[in-house]
Formats: structure tokens, sequence, C-alpha cells
């Protein structure tokens, strides 16, 4: 399995970065700098992507990935499955209320909103955890 | 929906642990089955079912508690 995320890793960062470069030129009107630019951002978008799928990989070879805490019919599966599932509709309106203010602001605390997005998608998920769990099991 | 997974459970002597061991699920799910508070999937019913030696309509019942095997019939009266 580590070869295959490595394949795709490796992939992945050779596809980002050409497609960086190339947009550095097109974009850009200084070519060389702006190409080197496109791959910079190429390169850290690969970097993002190869720490996701490094997680990702991480957690399915884990001990909690084959306890029964983590398959398909447990409670615990489908309380997390529920308020994830949730979660992602809300964390998809905030991008884009992100996204709406962060395209009419232009002052220094614009740089702040995606931090005050995702805070706001943990507490949304946090929140939906809780209160499926209450439900579902029982207690705090 | 209500269960009898308690009742069969202890009548057949398994543990939370035992049964929750033998249908590939966490104890705290069977605890949240025995409550009432979790509904299982199709497949994990069948499992316990299999398990604990019965059907699955009748290891759990439903909250409205219809009987869908009885029909009447507009032509017949109830008796």
């Amino acid at each position: 399995m580590l070869s295959r995320v490595t394949r795709t890793l490796v992939t992945t960062t050779v596809v980002l970065v050409t497609v960086g470069g190339l947009l550095g030129v097109l974009v850009g009107d200084d070519a060389p700098a702006d190409a080197l630019d496109g791959v910079l951002v190429g390169l850290a978008v690969a970097v993002a992507v190869g720490v996701h799928l490094l997680v990702r990989s991480a957690a399915g070879r884990g001990v909690e990935a084959s306890a029964p805490e983590s398959a398909e019919d447990s409670v615990e599966r489908r309380v997390w499955v529920a308020a994830s599932s949730a979660a992602f509709v809300d964390a998809v309106s905030v991008l884009v209320l992100v996204v709406l203010l962060g395209l009419w602001s232009d002052g220094e605390w614009s740089r702040w909103l995606p931090l005050a997005g995702l805070a706001a998608v943990l507490v949304d998920l946090g929140v939906r955890v809780r209160r499926g769990w209450r439900e579902q099991v029982g207690g705090a | 929906m209500r269960s009898r997974v308690r009742e069969l459970r202890s009548a057949a002597g398994l543990t939370q642990a035992d049964l929750a061991d033998r249908v590939s699920v966490s104890r705290r799910t069977i605890i949240s089955i025995e409550q009432g508070r979790f509904d299982p999937s199709l497949p994990l019913a069948f499992r316990l079912a299999r398990v604990l030696d019965t059907r699955v309509d009748e290891l759990f019942i439903p909250d409205d508690d219809g009987d869908p095997a009885v029909v009447v019939r507009s032509d017949e009266g109830a008796v």
C-alpha cells in the first residue's frame, strides 16, 4: 500500500509542479521568475497532498483501523460518519463565505479569514460528534 | 426501536463483550442497542439474530408496534 501512495505522490508532484510552472509562464509577465513562482506553488500544493495521503495511509494501517470501533456497523463509526457528512455540507458553505469575504475585503485582517473558517468547521464537527454521541450512546 | 437482545443474550449465557466479539462490533454498540438508543444496520441485525439463534423480526420490535403479519381485509371484520 505504501508503494501505491508513493507512486500517487510522485505523479501528483510532477503534475502539480508542471502545471504550476506553465500557469506561471502563461499568467505572469516575467516568464522565468513567474515560472519559478508557479513551480513553488505547485510544490507547496504537492506537499499538502502528500501529507494528506500519508496521514490517510497511516490511519488505515494503524491499530485503530482494525479495532471493533472502526467496524462499519459499530456505533462509534456511525456517529463519526453522520457527523462528518453533516459537517462537510457546512464546511462547503463556510468555504464559500470565506472566498466571498476574501474577494470583497482588502484589509490586513482578511488573511485571518481562512483560519477563522477552519476554526468554525472544526467546532461544528466537534459539536456534531458530541451531539451524535449523546443521542446514540448517551452520557457526556 | 426496542430489542430483545439483552434478554436473549443473557439466556445464551453471553456477556456483552462476547456478543460484540462474535458480531464484530464494539461492546459499546451492543450496550447502545440494548438500551434502544442505536438502531443496527440490517447486516448487523442478521448477525445478531444468527448468534442469538432467533429471527430478526423476533429480535427487534418497532416503536410503532404495528404487527405487519396481521392484515384485515375490508370485507372481513376484526374478530
